[in-house]
């Protein structure tokens, strides 16, 4: 049996089910179409398809020369980059509203959804009723050494 | 409690602190600041910063606000929030697509230390992904030779 091809759905079809997954409203997501980060993406992308669906097959699977993937891997390197000013964006606009909910006293809203990295600190109950960060999390370094 | 003072630094400011946090090079960073939904934002927390210096200041100097200005604000942040929702959905969408190029080429997708992630989704999922037909895994073949330009290949 020959595996379903892959095909790109196009911006509008990955929105929308990101919105349902972060429980956003809809609206939200169609407004979104025309950031330039994710048309350039979305641009990108398409020319992959076209050559996905352009290369020769081998028992229905696409088949590609070396080179051809390396000059792929090069585009998607590019898109690569355009997810990474997306993140820095939502990470910062995170930040600032924090800033301004606290400023004034306000509680912020009750929110399902944020941009984590593996390298943030987490702050943890240590056992004795305080939070903080556990020494082998601060100083791993050390905790190995010693 | 309101905060006696509170020093909106502007975008770029808060643009490097992300990409040091995030691991991204500075210029990528440099790159988003014309981004439009964080111009927007930036523009509705200016507003508030103006509100917030502008405020009656008590006798401990910590600004007084009125219950209807307080709304005012919070309408105004609600509005900003909208902005927040939509760089997620983006950055989210984002990652989504480039998993299923990254599958479709049977390409291994680079190692990432950051992502957007939700409370609801189930543990251990594969969030990012939308549901779609499973992508044939491609085959990498050998650079051609004149053989091959001899002997096309056909189609299966």
């Amino acid at each position: 049996m020959i595996p379903p091809l892959w095909r790109f759905r196009g911006t509008s079809h990955y929105l929308d089910h990101q919105a349902e997954r972060l429980g956003v409203t809809q609206v939200l997501a169609d407004r979104a179409r025309q950031n330039p980060e994710i048309v350039r993406s979305g641009a990108l992308i398409t020319q992959l398809a076209e050559r996905y669906h352009r290369t020769r097959r081998q028992g229905g699977v696409p088949l590609f020369y070396a080179p051809e993937l390396a000059q792929v891997k090069g585009t998607l390197e590019q898109c690569e980059l355009e997810r990474q000013k997306l993140h820095v964006l939502a990470a910062a606009a995170d930040e600032m509203l924090a800033e301004a909910w606290a400023a004034f006293g306000l509680a912020a809203p009750a929110r399902t959804f944020g941009v984590e990295s593996d390298y943030d600190t987490q702050t943890l109950p240590l056992g004795d009723g305080t939070v903080g960060v556990a020494d082998d999390a601060a100083s791993p370094a050390l905790s190995e050494s010693g | 409690m309101a905060l006696a003072k509170w020093v909106y630094a502007g975008v770029p400011h808060y643009l490097d602190k992300q990409t040091a946090r995030l691991g991204i090079p500075q210029v990528d960073g440099h790159r988003a600041r014309n981004n439009d939904e964080i111009n927007k934002l930036a523009v509705l927390l200016a507003q508030l910063t103006e509100r917030h210096r502008a405020a009656y200041r008590g006798p401990d100097g910590l600004p007084v606000f009125y219950e209807l200005q307080l709304r005012e604000v919070r309408a105004i942040a609600e509005q900003a929030e909208r902005y927040l929702r939509q760089l997620h959905i983006v950055a989210a969408g984002s990652e989504a697509m480039l998993a299923e190029m990254y599958a479709a080429f049977g390409l291994t997708a680079p190692r990432r230390i950051f992502e957007v992630l939700c409370d609801l989704d189930p543990p251990a999922s594969g969030h990012a992904a939308p549901p779609t037909s499973a992508a044939a895994e491609p085959v990498v073949d050998e650079p051609p030779t004149d053989e091959d330009a001899n002997n096309k290949p056909e189609a299966a």
